[in-house]
C-alpha cells in the first residue's frame, strides 16, 4: 500500500514508523515518589516546590509511533518527536463497526477532512498492521535520537512512501496550524441552545447572543 | 483558611496561556492577618498589576499555595504525602496509565458522538 521498507543504513526521517516507543502516563495529583529508602504518594506541585529534581515511579507502555520531526532536524536533534499510532476505531470511534466499504470510505475521506486530529494508515501485514490504523496527533512522544539510531533495525518497521509522506506532512501541519476560535459566535440564541446540547463543556454566549 | 505557615515566603508565579485572569489581591490580606510577608516573582515581563487592585490583566497560572491562599482552587489537594510500599507504588503507577488511556478514549467518544449528532441532523 502506502509503505516502504528502508535499509537500516537510511537515516531517520519524517514518516518513519517505529515500534516499542515508550509512552509514559502519570497522575500528577498522586505521584509515587522515591525519596531515599522510602516511597511516598505525593502531589506534584508540593514535591516540585521542595526539590529541583523529583524521582518518581511511572508506568510505560510500548506503542507504535510515527516520526513527526522534520528530516533536517531528525539528523542532528537530540530527541525525535513521534505521534502514537493506534487502531483506527480507537482513534476515530465513528469507525467502530464500520464493515462495508461505503461506510469505511466515508469515515476515512469525509471525516479526515472534518476531524484533523488523526491520519489514516491502511492495513499491511508487512508493517504488522492487520487492521486499519491511525496516527493520533494528540499523543506526542519524545525519544532519544541516538537510541533510535542504535536500535534502528529492531525498532523501525517501515516508513510512508512518497505519496503517503506528502499527505502526512500536510495533515500534520494542518493539525498544528489550527487556531482556536469560538465557532458558535455567529449563531443566534436558538441556534446556540441547539449547539450547547451536544457539547459537554460549558459554552458561554457572547453579549449579542443573550 | 490558614495555609501560609511560613513567616516569610516566596511564591513563584508561573505563566500559562489560555487561563482566565486571576485575582490575587486577597493574598495580601491573608498574609497581613498572619503578620507574615510574601514576594511574588513574575518570571516573564508583561505580568503587571497596573490598576493596583490586584487584578492581573493577562492569563496566568499561579503556584498552588498562592492559588489556595485566595481560594482560586478550593479543591486543591491538602493531603500530606503518604508513605507507601513499593508494591502500592507500582499499582498506583499502572493505574495512572490505565486511567489516562480510559480518559483519552472517553474524550474521543464524546467527540465522535458530537459529530454523529451533527450528521443525524
Amino acid at each position: 500500500m502506502i509503505y516502504e521498507f528502508p535499509a537500516s543504513s537510511q537515516p531517520i526521517r519524517q514518516g518513519d514508523i517505529f515500534r516499542y516507543v515508550p509512552r509514559i502516563d502519570f497522575n500528577l495529583a498522586q505521584l509515587p515518589i522515591v525519596a531515599g529508602e522510602n516511597t511516598l504518594l505525593d502531589d506534584w506541585s508540593r514535591a516540585s516546590a521542595n526539590a529541583d529534581t523529583v524521582t518518581a515511579l511511572v508506568a510505560m507502555r510500548p506503542v507504535t509511533a510515527i516520526v513527526i520531526t522534520q528530516d533536517c532536524d531528525a539528523v542532528r536533534i537530540e530527541d525525535i518527536a513521534l505521534c502514537e499510532i493506534s487502531p483506527f476505531e480507537i482513534v476515530e470511534p465513528m469507525a467502530k463497526g464500520a464493515k462495508y466499504p461505503s461506510k469505511t470510505m466515508s469515515v476515512i475521506t469525509k471525516h479526515a477532512r472534518i476531524n484533523l486530529k488523526w491520519f489514516y494508515l491502511p492495513p499491511d501485514p508487512r508493517m504488522g498492521f492487520a487492521n486499519k490504523m491511525a496516527v493520533d496527533f494528540q499523543s506526542v512522544l519524545r525519544v532519544s535520537r541516538l537510541y533510535l539510531d542504535q536500535y534502528l533495525s529492531q525498532m523501525r518497521i517501515g516508513r510512508l512512501n512518497e505519496m503517503g509522506a506528502e499527505h502526512f506532512r500536510e495533515r500534520l501541519s494542518e493539525y498544528f496550524r489550527r487556531y482556536p476560535y469560538d465557532e458558535w459566535y455567529p449563531l443566534d440564541k436558538a441556534e446556540l441552545e441547539e449547539y450547547r446540547k451536544n457539547k459537554p463543556e460549558p459554552i458561554e454566549p457572547f453579549s449579542w447572543q443573550i | 483558611m490558614n495555609i501560609i505557615s511560613e513567616a516569610t515566603v516566596t511564591y513563584e508565579v508561573v505563566p500559562q496561556t489560555m487561563r482566565a485572569p486571576m485575582l490575587y489581591a486577597g493574598l495580601w490580606d491573608t498574609i497581613a492577618m498572619q503578620n507574615a510577608s510574601a514576594s511574588l516573582i513574575f518570571p516573564e515581563a508583561g505580568m503587571r498589576d497596573d490598576q493596583g487592585n490586584g487584578v492581573v490583566s493577562t492569563g496566568w497560572h499561579m503556584f498552588w499555595p498562592v492559588r489556595q491562599a485566595f481560594y482560586a482552587e478550593p479543591h486543591a489537594s491538602t493531603k500530606q504525602p503518604r508513605k507507601i510500599s513499593l508494591h502500592e507504588a507500582q499499582r498506583v503507577a499502572v493505574e495512572a496509565l490505565l486511567n489516562a488511556e480510559k480518559r483519552r478514549q472517553e474524550s474521543r467518544e464524546q467527540e465522535a458522538n458530537f459529530w454523529a449528532a451533527m450528521e443525524d441532523e
